[in-house]
């Protein structure tokens, strides 16, 4: 049973999610194409293709060294506001942090606690703008339930995982504060947003290698 | 609109060469980033400031002695990039903290506040301070949430000068906080921009028309009306910073001027000696004048006119000598 992760792991798992964001890079630029500027998928896989290049050759001390160096990677290459965007999830959850050297599931909902902190403070969303925050916040609620629950590492990313496609699905019933796509105004409905397509999409990756990882541990 | 450029991707690399070759005593480039530093920075609170290109001569040509010790420049309306600020906080002394000074614009703001976390886990402490001065932005319940534009030359001279002083850092960013609160700027622009890339119009504004509250990146006024003459234009713009910055009889101000690069140097102060008439009916009092172009995107007419509300402390830092090749100031003594 694997109920936290080191840092050789969490290497592992980010470069599982470069590998699945990079595979996703004609759906996310086809759902941003309708209603963004349809550059969302080519840069969240030119961020993830750096991280692909360089994140094997780093030796981190813990696992939270791997969230910095993703986000720092994801900061530099993707550029513009996404780059930030995306750099705060992996940066601003470990920046006041003591590592323990491994992480678990109450670690795991208190990064990306703090990080969504940051995140909306520093984008100023809220759910309910059609943006990434509505995919991320209801996961992170989800992984703080399951620390609460006592649930195992993969149940409470299998949780958040799903709680982060719901929140996909609910991007398509609002209307949008930001960006290009606040100009369609009441045309944005039915759309789904691709920045909160890609925070599924690093949930699902996690739990999924999570998941993996246990079957392999059993063997 | 013709230009003079060679590849315009690289028009802010060039930029910077230039700039360093012509003042190579006094500026160093950050090998590989549109960064540049003073040379001899002192031991002291650092002051740094990040801004794209296209509001000249901000950001490059506040760098200087009682300025900012260095910047990080994005491509034209660009933020600058994330690593080339967190480069330059590592390049300037920092062991007493650095300050950031910046206009806020979602881009900038966004690369500062994620570096100043990258900084401070390395030992850097910053305090970012985004100046929101542009009166037709935001509503005066949300000061700071209104875009960041020509006051940000007040704001950086008097929280230089602070630093020079010698204050820490908290007390340099509250200096530097309460100027930009106190800042309200407004303009009017009567010929459009053009892109510095193509040369095309940046924005559709026909002759004969104004518009107030332009964005500097063409952005959306708050009223287009027909042009009438200087005096009228002055008045209407005054009579709205009065207004929304509550000025009274007896409050004390400085006064800062910044023709767009289209108005010439007679329309300038005809504009800017109204401005000063309107001042004294009122019985508001000007402490300083300042006419100059600090912040004006290529091509465009028009001007801003920027007030600050001063008190004895503010009135101290203002009156430091600066020195820049593109920032001039002088000491102005008493007004009888």
């Amino acid at each position: 049973m694997i109920n936290s992760i080191n840092s050789g792991q969490c290497k592992e798992m980010i470069l599982y999610i470069a590998d699945k964001i990079i595979e996703s890079e004609p759906y996310l630029t086809e759902i941003d194409s309708k209603i963004g500027d349809g550059d969302h998928g080519t840069g969240m896989k030119r961020g993830f293709s750096a991280v692909k290049k360089e994140l094997p050759a780093y030796m981190p001390k813990d696992p939270e060294d791997v969230l910095k160096e993703t986000g720092t990677i994801l900061l530099d290459s993707m550029g513009g506001a996404s780059g930030v965007l995306f750099g705060t999830v992996f940066i601003s959850g470990i920046t006041k942090r003591r590592s323990k050297g491994t992480l678990n599931l109450n670690d795991f909902a208190e990064i990306f606690r703090t990080s969504l902190t940051s995140l909306k403070q520093r984008g100023k969303a809220s759910v309910g703008d059609k943006t990434m925050v509505d995919a991320y916040e209801p996961a992170v609620i989800a992984l703080e339930k399951a620390v609460q629950e006592g649930k195992t590492l993969v149940h409470g990313f299998s949780e958040a995982a799903k709680a982060a496609q719901d929140g996909v699905q609910y991007t398509k019933t609002v209307k949008a504060r930001f960006g290009r796509a606040k100009y369609f105004g009441g045309k944005a409905i039915g759309l789904q947003d691709a920045g909160a397509t890609s925070i599924w999409i690093i949930f699902r990756s996690m739990s999924e290698w999570i998941s993996k990882e246990k079957e392999e541990a059993a063997l | 609109m013709n230009r003079l450029l060679n590849r315009p991707e690289e028009s802010m690399n060039e930029m910077i060469d230039g700039y360093i070759q012509c003042y190579p005593d006094k500026y160093e480039r950050l090998d590989g980033y549109k960064v540049i530093l003073r040379k001899n920075l002192e031991d002291k609170v650092s002051v740094i400031i990040g801004a794209g290109g296209g509001n000249e001569p901000w950001p490059i040509g506040y760098v200087g002695e009682g300025m900012a010790d260095a910047c990080a420049c994005g491509d034209v309306f660009t933020a600058p990039a994330a690593r080339a600020i967190l480069n330059t906080l590592r390049s300037v002394p920092n062991k007493d903290g650095v300050l950031c000074v910046a206009t806020n614009h979602a881009g900038d703001v966004l690369n500062f506040e994620l570096v100043a976390e990258l900084a401070e886990m390395e030992g850097i402490k910053t305090r970012r301070v985004y100046v929101a001065d542009d009166i037709t932005s935001a509503d005066l319940t949300e000061k700071r949430e209104r875009r960041g534009i020509a006051g940000v030359s007040l704001v950086l001279k008097i929280a230089a000068a602070a630093a020079k002083t010698g204050l820490t850092l908290d007390e340099v960013a509250e200096v530097a906080q309460k100027v930009s609160d106190n800042t309200y700027t407004c303009s009017v622009t009567t010929s459009p921009a053009y892109v510095l890339e193509t040369g095309k119009p940046a924005y559709d504004l026909p002759e004969g028309k104004t518009e107030y509250g332009m964005g500097f990146n063409g952005e959306m006024g708050i009223e287009r009306t027909d042009i009438s003459s200087a005096d009228k234009i002055a008045e209407k713009i005054i009579n709205m910073i009065i207004e929304d910055a509550n000025l009274k009889k007896d409050d004390e101000v400085i006064y800062f001027l910044n023709p767009f690069m289209a108005t010439t140097f007679i329309e300038s102060y005809i504009i800017a000696g109204k401005c000063l008439k309107i001042f004294a009916d009122r019985g508001i009092k000007v402490y300083a004048s300042h006419v100059d172009t600090m912040f004006a995107t290529q091509g465009a007419g028009g001007f801003s006119v920027t007030i600050l509300k001063v008190n004895e402390k503010i009135k101290e830092y203002y009156n430091k000598p600066v020195n820049s090749p593109s920032f001039r100031y002088w000491e102005q003594g008493e007004r009888k």
